[in-house]
């Protein structure tokens, strides 16, 4: 069976190399290029054997955000939605699936938090390689079975 | 040369008008003290008329001897001489008091002539300098205007070329072919990143998306922290927008727009890296 990936990230159409080996190991990427657009695609964690989270993420072009998204633009210390919906991710929907950050941001402090709200691990974007992603990513699911 | 001749003649006829009044005054008042025979009082008669007693009976005339004769053409010969030695000397006085006077005048004219011929020039020279500086100080501000206009339009042609290159550079190296050349190992790791900032900053300013400031503050705050290219970058896009624009013309829009800007330019580093 085909194994998927939510990728949530503004960027993606702009950085899709970065999955490339990913994919050619035979990972599906669905891609979200909204908070609300992960939010909605979340619903259906279960179909995913991996999240992966941009922190600096738009909410939504749409006007029919629910406030439970609208929230995550609150973010007072880094003002970024994906860490709101990180812990949604984790804190609310409980999902079992791992969930990475992908992000410029590389804040120990941050992700010692997130790390300990059950986040499976960080990858900082600046100057990465396709390779170093994939090595990274297969280095988490591993370590949690997947 | 005919200004310079009618001046002196101004100047010599006025001193020595007053030299003759002077003068006039001089000899009415010798005349008063001395006698000066120019216009007589009657001490002095150059006719002896005998002296007839009057007589209502007969007049009999008394007949001049030759002594008395003599006597009387000497009295009036001397006293003619003395008249005349008189006349003379005051003569000699007056025309050397005039002579004098005029010769003062003459001095006095030229003195007075050369001080205000010298004062003229001297008032003509500082009007000279004046307008010299003037003109000097015109065509300086002229000078610095054309410069200032220059320094302007090149600055906003650097401006503009810069602008054109960083958007072609922009465009030349997408982040995605930047990952490529990246992975194949054509590009260094800083034109790797610089790539990946300049996707932020083609988010944020040309796009108006917020996440590209984010991830511009982000990029800040890492080790290499924003490269040059995206620097000048940011100052070119402070140039371009706010040249010539104080704080008091700004929307409040703008006013972040700005300060935005300017937070990017700090040197920031987290420690905590």
């Amino acid at each position: 069976m085909t194994k998927r990936i939510l990728w949530i990230d503004d960027d993606y159409y702009a950085i899709q190399g970065l999955f490339r080996p990913i994919e050619k190991a035979g990972y599906n990427i669905d891609v979200a290029t909204s908070a609300f657009d992960g939010y909605i695609k979340a619903q259906n964690w279960k179909n995913y054997d991996l999240i992966v989270v941009d922190l600096i993420i738009p909410i939504s072009e749409e006007d029919t955000v629910p406030d439970v998204v609208k929230n995550w633009e609150k973010e007072e210390k880094y003002d970024c939605v994906g860490i709101g919906l990180a812990s949604w991710l984790l804190l609310e929907l409980y999902v079992t699936c791992p969930v990475i950050i992908l992000s410029v941001i590389s804040d120990p402090i941050l992700k010692y938090k997130l790390e300990n709200l059950g986040l499976a691990g960080s990858i900082r974007k600046s100057g990465l390689l396709p390779t170093d992603l994939k090595n990274e990513i297969f280095k988490i699911l591993k370590s949690k079975h997947v | 040369m005919k200004n310079k001749i009618l001046g002196f003649l101004k100047y010599f006829s006025s001193t020595l008008l007053n030299a003759i009044l002077i003068s006039l005054l001089v000899i009415f008042i010798l005349w008063m003290l001395q006698g000066v025979p120019l216009f007589s009082r009657g001490q002095v008669s150059l006719v002896q008329t005998p002296v007839v007693a009057p007589s209502t009976t007969s007049v009999t005339p008394v007949p001049l001897n030759y002594n008395d004769a003599l006597h009387t053409y000497e009295l009036v010969a001397t006293t003619a001489i003395q008249s005349s030695e008189r006349t003379l000397n005051l003569m000699v006085a007056m025309f050397t008091a005039i002579i004098g006077l005029a010769a003062l005048a003459a001095g006095a004219a030229s003195f007075l002539y050369k001080t205000a011929r010298e004062a003229d020039e001297r008032a003509k020279s500082a009007e000279i300098s004046a307008q010299a500086a003037k003109n000097a100080a015109e065509n300086a501000n002229q000078q610095l205007t054309t410069l200032s206009k220059n320094y302007i339009e090149l600055n906003n042609r650097y401006t503009d070329t810069l602008q054109n290159y960083i958007e072609i550079r922009n465009k030349t190296l997408s982040l995605d072919a930047a990952i490529q050349a990246r992975e194949k190992g054509e590009i260094s790791q800083d034109r790797y990143i610089e790539a990946q900032q300049w996707n932020s900053w083609h988010k944020w300013v040309d796009l108006s998306q917020e996440t590209g400031w984010h991830e511009l503050k982000a990029h800040q705050s890492q080790e290499i922290g924003l490269l040059p290219a995206i620097r000048v970058a940011i100052e070119m896009e402070l140039a371009r927008v706010f040249r010539g624009k104080s704080d008091a013309d700004l929307s409040q829009q703008d006013k972040d727009y700005k300060q935005r800007l300017v937070s990017l330019l700090e040197i920031k580093f987290n420690k905590n890296i």
